[in-house]
């Protein structure tokens, strides 16, 4: 029972590199240009994330520290610092789009602006953080994360050509617009392989305690988690080439897209979008507030919980407060939250490679590590997936500037 | 022991195993015809900026100088009491320097964090 408890941390994780806006916004475009064309894009990056979570999970179950911890220790302050400058404004980016997107879900549910709810959804997350503990927080928001499923309900319903699917799993080359093909691809793995994901992880493992005989648990929790939110993602990606793409529906508005549960659910898919966007861009926006908090307090070996009340650890309670009241601005200056999505999601790709890289050299340190250090395929791993952060960033400008 | 792979950037926790600093920078003891040893360790995010770059920190120093009229300085901790406890090195820290590390931090607390609502100990199950 008490390894079940643990999932909770896989799935919280997952919802921040899968189910935030991003992550759904270029699913659904996807799938309604390409139909099942770009599954093999959240496959891959499912297997990237998947290891770099377990990987980063160990560090934290052997040695009970954090991957920042561990890169500072073993790079120096003046490495760090750009790894550290460079999360800190990704998570801020990413955090404004998280806002951004919660306040459209409840755009979507009332017919109001998003603009009046910016405000209500930032001081929520930030009494989340602030009242509850981060086993509260962890577990409640798995629970509800579930809601998501019902893309895969949907996904299943609609029947889809399972053959068509299972060529969409395996990379190949379009029929058509090659550069649009391989935007969507690049923004499909810049989204999931995301640098908060695994620092998050690491910091939650420490959190929750994990200890050596937790090595097994986390690589499920690994595999369980990723893989809930792989499934969702690809269901998201499923229903979209069923419902929009023969629609001609390019999904870039979610007022359009947000129908596309209707046709599957009836009148309760309108509110199944709505509450799944909602939950994932809250759980998300949590994940992410917390990790600056985290990256900040481990870089200058502050004491860090969430589980300490804000009086005990204040300059852990700044963080998160200051990370969120700077995300609320773009939003409340009235900037296009999915402009900023895809903003956000362009500059995390370009910092990929900084943020992965170091783990090559900390997951080899056995120092932190003893004898759980990585062995030949994780290190393969690691380097290919260092590899195709290089790719990524190296594409992602030009690809950005030839879509427009 | 090679200082600064060894004792640069350590974690620092306190006697109750809390964690309380980082070694941001040692200072050494140079005296003619002796080998160098450590006179301190150095912690402040003033001593991190000087190691990144020493004309930003200056600047930095000036203007909360300027504007807040204080000194930042870092807090030096004299290597008496430390061990071993995992990857990290557990220092027996002074009350004095104990409280010069956490002033901030009780700053924040007592003055903003305690008096709003939910702020206080206990308040998280």
């Amino acid at each position: 029972m008490k390894n079940l408890t643990k999932i909770g941390l896989g799935i919280l994780t997952s919802i921040g590199g899968y189910l935030e806006v991003g992550s759904m916004g270029t699913a659904i475009q996807a799938g309604a240009a390409f139909r099942y064309e770009l599954l093999w894009a959240i496959a891959l990056g499912t297997i990237c994330i998947a290891f770099l979570v377990e990987m980063t999970g160990r560090l934290a179950a052997v040695s009970r520290h954090s991957v920042v911890a561990a890169v500072r220790k073993r790079f120096g302050f003046r490495f760090q610092v750009w790894p550290l400058l460079s999360q800190v404004l990704v998570d801020l980016l990413v955090l404004a789009s998280e806002i951004g997107g919660a306040s459209l879900a409840l755009e979507l549910a009332t017919g109001y602006s998003f603009r009046i709810f910016v405000l209500p959804v930032a001081v929520l997350i930030w009494a989340l953080l602030w009242f509850a503990t981060f086993g509260a927080i962890e577990h409640s928001v798995a629970v509800l994360g579930l809601v998501t499923l019902s893309f895969s309900v949907a996904a299943w319903w609609l029947r889809p050509d399972w053959t068509a699917v299972r060529h969409g799993l395996v990379p190949h080359r379009p029929a058509t617009d090659a550069a649009q093909y391989a935007y969507f691809a690049v923004g499909i793995l810049g989204a999931t392989i995301s640098p908060y994901l695994f620092s998050f992880y690491s910091s939650g493992a420490v959190e929750e305690e994990w200890r050596k005989e937790d090595l097994m648990p986390n690589r499920i929790v690994a595999a369980l988690g990723m893989g809930f939110g792989s499934l969702v993602a690809m269901s998201v990606m499923v229903v979209a080439a069923i419902v929009l793409a023969p629609r001609g529906i390019e999904g870039e508005m979610y007022q359009q897209a947000a129908t596309m549960l209707s046709l599957p659910l009836g009148h309760w898919g309108f509110r199944l979008f709505w509450l799944s966007l909602f939950i994932g861009c809250v759980g998300a926006a949590l994940e992410i507030a917390l990790d600056v908090s985290y990256i900040v307090g481990q870089t200058f070996g502050w004491a860090w919980s969430e589980n300490q009340p804000p009086g005990e650890e204040a300059r852990f309670a700044l963080g998160y407060t200051l990370a969120i009241v700077a995300a609320t601005a773009p939003s409340l200056l009235g900037i296009d939250p999915l402009k900023l999505t895809m903003f956000s999601m362009a500059v995390t790709v370009v910092f990929l490679p900084i943020l992965i890289g170091p783990l090559l050299v900390v997951m080899n340190d056995g120092e932190y590590l003893e004898e759980y250090t990585n062995g030949w395929i994780t290190n393969i791993a690691v380097a290919a997936i260092v590899g195709l952060a290089f790719a990524l960033a190296a594409l992602a400008i030009p690809l950005q500037l030839m879509a427009q | 022991m090679d200082l600064a792979r060894d004792l640069l950037d350590v974690q620092l926790i306190d006697p109750r195993q809390r964690p309380i600093g980082r070694v941001d920078g040692i200072l050494l003891d140079v005296r003619p015809g002796q080998p160098p040893s450590i006179a301190a360790l150095e912690v402040g995010a003033i001593t991190v900026l000087r190691r990144v770059h020493r004309p930003l920190a200056r600047w930095v120093h000036g203007i909360v100088l300027r504007w807040l009229g204080v000194s930042w300085r870092p807090t030096r901790i004299r290597l008496e009491h430390w061990g071993r406890v995992g990857v990290d090195i557990e220092i027996k820290v002074g009350e004095r320097a104990e409280q010069r590390l956490l002033r901030f931090e009780r700053w924040l607390s007592t003055r903003i964090v305690r008096r709003l609502p939910g702020g206080t100990k206990g308040t998280k199950p």
